[in-house]
């Protein structure tokens, strides 16, 4: 009595479940679903992009005697030089853009800074904050920050004007500093993103 | 002479004339489906420094397709929205016109031209629809032409994987 009992109620799930399958069917209708609207996926790609080019020219920065009694010349600086830039950024991290000696020693009793000045009207996008004067050294300073999505162009005039003082370095004696023609330092300029 | 009077037999008599009550109908169908391949819009970078990135890149490799059936006076619209709002980048899209096979060209409603897709209201893309359809081969329907864009000056710009729903639906009549 009991047994069979279960298994009428066994049946009675099996059905009632079967049911509601077939309940659902009915509300889904793959062949023809009328539908008013249709959608399409795209994928909307932008390349981050973090480029530098300094142009080749050698800039020789010299400081000469003068008159006698008086010290050596205590400063030169020399404009010429233009950083081409391109940056994609694609958070809110701003990059920067540092400097630092890589090859060669700068003499001793002078300092060899450097500033970038403001480029000229075919940059587009914002060039970012122009820090003061660094003095250049084996480890690497910034000398523009909060660059974003900008490009300076590539004609000769394009891109940041690259300021290099050589100048006496005021910290230093002036009984330290001996001559040493023709000696080569190589700067090298890093695009990272913001730390 | 007997005489059997039979009135139920004039129910059910045939006469000269019939009628019948016969209720025509013609469903309203509205339906879209795009067809064709993934859409892949890429804003490629500078090769050398001081180069600008691409401005804009296009694609017209997918169709929208259509069946639309109205009552009397009745016409549709076919408007878009994205799915969310982009970041230094814009998104055009352009309906343009479907191939041969399109079934009462008349009535596949006046084509707006290029419009900047927006992720906060529908954007009218075609209008003035009636009764038409694009047929289902490949290359039938609207040409959806896409046409990403990079701001000017925008400091950041950013990808995205982004829907793009069409939806076509009746415009009400003009009352007057």
């Amino acid at each position: 009595m009991i047994r069979s009992r279960i298994t009428y109620l066994t049946c009675f799930i099996f059905f009632l479940v079967l049911a509601c399958f077939q309940a659902k069917a009915q509300t889904e209708d793959p062949v023809n679903p009328a539908n008013n609207t249709a959608t399409a996926t795209l994928i909307l790609g932008v390349t981050e992009v973090s480029l530098l080019k300094a142009n080749d020219g050698v800039i020789n920065l010299q400081l000469n005697q003068r008159a006698a009694g008086m010290s050596i010349e205590t400063s030169k600086s020399d404009s010429s030089a233009r950083l081409l830039i391109s940056s994609v950024i694609s958070t809110d991290n701003r990059r920067l853009l540092s400097a630092q000696v890589t090859s060669g020693t700068v003499p001793a009793g002078t300092q060899l800074q450097l500033v970038a000045l403001p480029p000229n009207a075919n940059f587009v996008g914002e060039y970012g904050t122009l820090a003061s004067p660094v003095p250049l050294g084996a480890v690497g300073l910034p000398i523009v920050t909060n660059i974003a999505t900008c490009y300076s162009g590539t004609d000769p005039s394009d891109g940041y004007p690259l300021k290099f003082i050589y100048a006496l370095d005021s910290e230093a004696s002036y009984g330290s500093i001996r001559a040493k023609p023709g000696e080569q330092v190589v700067v090298t300029f890093t695009l990272t993103a913001a730390q | 002479m007997i005489i059997f009077l039979m009135p139920f037999a004039a129910i059910g008599q045939d006469s000269r004339v019939a009628t019948q009550d016969v209720s025509l109908q013609v469903a309203g169908s509205a339906l879209l489906a795009i067809s064709g391949p993934a859409v892949n819009l890429q804003l490629s970078g500078a090769a050398e420094a001081g180069d600008a990135i691409a401005k804009s890149v296009e694609n017209s490799a997918t169709r929208l397709r259509i069946s639309s059936l109205v009552n009397a006076d009745e016409k549709r619209a076919i408007s878009a929205k994205i799915s969310e709002a982009l970041v230094g980048t814009q998104l055009y899209v352009e309906l343009q016109e479907p191939n041969t096979n399109f079934v009462y060209p008349d009535n596949k409603g006046t084509l707006k031209g290029q419009q900047l897709l927006d992720s906060e209201k529908e954007i009218t893309l075609v209008e003035g629809i009636g009764t038409c359809w694009s047929g289902k081969e490949e290359g039938d329907g609207y040409i959806i032409n896409y046409t990403y864009k990079a701001i000017p000056n925008a400091p950041v710009l950013k990808s995205a994987t982004i829907t793009v729903t069409y939806t076509i639906s009746l415009v009400p009549s003009d009352p007057s």
